[in-house]
C-alpha cells in the first residue's frame, strides 16, 4: 500500500538552556513509514519523544536531521502545501475566547482559505450540532476534544494527526472518542495518533511503535506484538484440596506451574490450550472456582520491552 | 485575505464581548477625564486654557500608549502561554498576517477610544476640538502604531504574565510621567526635559495638543508628524526584526 508518510533517520536535539548547556536528544534516528488509510499509533511514556516527532511531520518544529516526507513532500521545503492537507490536534487545545463553535469554525475554515459551509455537517459528525452558538468554556472535555477535531476536519485533511486525544477523559468520553476516529478513518482519512493508553491503541490501531528515549523499539501490529509474546497467557484458580503440582507439571501444555494452596497458577502457550486443563480437573474431580484468565495484553508488550512500569505518572 | 479579516473580526468580537476588558480599556481613561474635569483644579498656570480642556489630548496620547504596550502586549502573552498561536500556525496562515489582523484590531480599539473620549469632552466639558480631523487622525494612527509595535516587541520578550507585567511598568512608567500627558514637560527638571524629548509619546501629546487646541499651524503639527513619522519607521524596522511568534 502507498505510503503517506516517509521517515527516515529523523534526529531532533534540542539546545538546553543552563549553566553546562548539554544537550537534549529528543528523537534519536528514528524511521518509520505510516500507509495510506491506516491508523497508526506512537506509543510510550511522557518524554519518549512522540510529540516532538509529530510536530517535525506538522510542520511546526525543524528537524536536526533525517527526511520526512508527508504525502510526497518535503517538511521543510513544502511546508505550506503540507499544512493544507494535514488536520492538527496539538497536545493542549485552548481557543479564542467568546467565540461561538459556529464562529470558531468559520474562523479556522478562513484561514485555510475556504467558506465554511459545511460547518452544520462537521458539527453533527462530532455531535455537537445542538451547541452551535455555545463556546467553548461551556463543554465537558469530551466535547471540547471532539469540537477540536471538528476545527481540524475544516479543510478536508487527507491525514489527521491526533496528540493524546483521550488524556484526561473519562471512560464514556474516551470510547465515545475511540468511535468518532473509527469513523473518520472509514471516511479514508489516514490517522495518526500518540496514546499512552495500551488499550486504546490496542483498540484503535493498525499499526504501532513503541518509543522509548527518543528510539522506537518496535514497530508492527498490535495482534503481532501481542503474539510474540503469548506464552505469558496465565490460567489460575482456586482448588478446595491441596493438589499435587505434578499433576500439572507432566503435561506438555503446561509451561509453568505455580501451586501455593489453594491458588494455583498456570502458564499456557495459547489459549485453546485451556480445554485440556478443565478436562484434567474433571478428570480427577478436583473442585475448582475462581477461573480466570489472563492473556497477554500491549501494556504486557510494553513493560517486556522497555522493562518499566508503564504509566506511573 | 479572507483569512485576515477574519481573523480582525474575532478579535474585535473577542473584546468586545470581554465585559471587564471593554470596561478597563474604554471607561477608565474616559473616568480620569472626567474627574479632572469636574475637579475644581482651574486654569494651567500662565495660559488662559482650563485645566480640562489642556489635560484631554494628553488622556488620549496616553490611551492611545497604553492600548499598545499593555493591552496588545498582554493579550499577545496570553494566546502565546495558552497555545493558541501554536494552533493557529499549525494552519497555512504566516505569521506577519496574524501579527497584522491583531494590529489592526487593536487600531480599532484606540480609535474608539479616542472618539468616545474627544465626544465627551465636546458634548460635557466644553473642549476645545479645532476640527482638525485629519491631522487628529493621522496622529492617532502613527502614535497607535509606534505603541502597538512596541507591544509586539515586549510580547516577543516575554514568555508569561509574570515577565510581561514588570516589563511594561518599566516601560509604561517613564512614558506617563514624562510624556508630556498631564503636564508640560518644561515643569520637569532639566535633565529630565532631555530625557522626554527623546520620548515618542511627548510629541504624540504635543502634536494632539495642537490639533485639539489650536487653528491648524502647519509648522508645529508637521514637526510632531515628522518626529513620529521617523518613529513609527524605527519601531516597524525593530518589530519586523524581533518579534517572534514562538513559544
Amino acid at each position: 500500500m502507498e505510503n503517506v508518510i516517509e521517515i527516515s533517520n529523523l534526529v531532533k536535539v534540542f539546545p538546553k538552556k543552563g549553566k553546562n548547556k548539554e544537550k537534549l536528544t529528543a528523537v534519536a534516528g528514528i524511521s518509520f513509514n505510516v500507509k495510506k488509510g491506516e491508523i497508526f499509533g506512537l506509543l510510550g511514556p511522557n518524554g519518549a519523544g512522540k510529540t516532538t516527532t509529530l510536530e517535525i511531520i506538522e510542520g511546526l518544529k525543524k528537524q536536526t536531521s533525517g527526511t520526512v516526507k508527508v504525502l510526497g513532500l518535503d517538511n521543510i521545503k513544502n511546508v505550506d502545501e503540507i499544512k493544507k492537507r494535514i488536520g492538527i490536534q496539538l497536545q493542549s487545545s485552548q481557543y479564542l475566547h467568546h467565540l461561538t463553535l459556529g464562529e470558531l469554525l468559520d474562523l479556522f475554515g478562513s484561514l485555510y482559505g475556504r467558506k465554511n459551509d459545511k460547518k452544520t455537517k462537521l458539527l453533527q459528525l462530532v455531535g455537537l450540532e445542538d451547541k452551535i452558538n455555545e463556546e467553548v468554556k461551556d463543554l465537558s472535555g469530551g466535547q471540547k476534544q471532539r469540537f477540536t477535531i471538528a476545527t481540524s476536519l475544516v479543510h478536508s485533511p487527507e491525514i489527521l494527526f491526533l496528540d493524546e486525544p483521550t488524556t484526561g477523559l473519562d471512560p464514556k468520553a474516551r470510547r465515545d472518542l475511540w468511535q468518532l476516529i473509527k469513523t473518520l478513518n472509514h471516511q479514508d482519512i489516514t490517522i495518526v495518533l500518540t496514546t499512552h493508553f495500551m488499550e486504546e491503541a490496542e483498540f484503535l490501531c493498525n499499526r504501532v511503535a513503541i518509543m522509548d528515549n527518543g528510539k522506537i523499539l518496535e514497530i508492527d501490529e498490535p495482534k503481532k506484538l501481542i503474539d510474540r509474546l503469548s506464552e505469558t497467557t496465565q490460567v489460575s484458580f482456586f482448588t478446595e484440596d491441596k493438589v499435587d503440582r505434578a499433576l500439572f507439571a507432566k503435561l506438555p501444555e503446561i509451561t509453568k506451574v505455580y501451586a501455593n494452596y489453594p491458588k494455583i497458577i498456570l502458564e499456557i502457550s495459547s489459549l485453546d490450550k485451556i480445554s485440556t486443563i478443565v478436562n484434567l480437573l474433571k478428570e480427577k474431580n478436583i473442585i475448582f472456582y475462581g477461573f480466570t484468565v489472563k492473556t497477554a495484553s500491549l501494556e504486557d508488550v510494553y513493560l517486556d520491552l522497555t522493562g518499566k512500569d508503564y504509566g506511573d505518572e | 485575505m479572507n483569512s485576515f479579516i477574519e481573523l480582525f473580526k474575532a478579535n474585535l468580537k473577542m473584546f468586545f464581548r470581554e465585559k471587564e476588558a471593554v470596561y478597563w480599556t474604554l471607561v477608565m481613561p474616559a473616568f480620569i477625564y472626567v474627574a479632572l474635569s469636574v475637579l475644581p483644579i482651574g486654569k494651567m498656570s500662565g495660559a488662559s486654557i482650563s485645566y480640562s480642556n489642556y489635560v484631554l489630548p494628553g488622556i488620549i496620547a496616553m490611551t492611545i500608549m497604553q492600548g499598545g504596550i499593555y493591552s496588545l502586549a498582554y493579550w499577545m502573552v496570553d494566546l502565546k502561554s495558552r497555545g493558541i498561536i501554536k494552533r493557529l500556525m499549525a494552519t497555512p496562515i504566516k505569521p506577519w498576517q496574524l501579527a497584522t489582523s491583531l494590529v489592526s484590531a487593536r487600531l480599532v480599539i484606540i480609535l474608539v477610544q479616542v472618539i468616545i473620549l474627544t465626544l465627551l469632552g465636546v458634548l460635557f466639558f466644553k473642549a476645545n476640538f479645532m476640527g482638525n480631523i485629519l491631522s487628529s487622525l493621522i496622529l492617532v494612527l502613527l502614535g497607535g502604531g509606534i505603541f502597538l509595535c512596541l507591544g509586539l516587541i515586549i510580547s516577543s520578550f516575554a514568555k508569561s504574565y509574570d515577565t510581561a507585567a514588570p516589563i511594561t511598568s518599566a516601560v509604561g512608567l517613564p512614558l506617563t510621567f514624562l510624556g508630556n500627558i498631564f503636564y508640560p514637560i518644561e515643569s520637569l527638571p532639566k535633565a529630565l526635559q532631555i530625557f522626554a524629548k527623546l520620548l515618542p509619546i511627548t510629541y504624540l501629546s504635543d502634536g494632539l495638543r495642537q490639533a485639539y487646541l489650536y487653528a491648524f499651524d502647519f509648522k508645529k503639527l508637521g514637526l510632531n508628524i515628522l518626529i513620529l513619522t521617523v518613529w513609527l519607521v524605527i519601531m516597524l524596522l525593530i518589530t519586523v526584526k524581533i518579534f517572534k511568534l514562538k513559544e
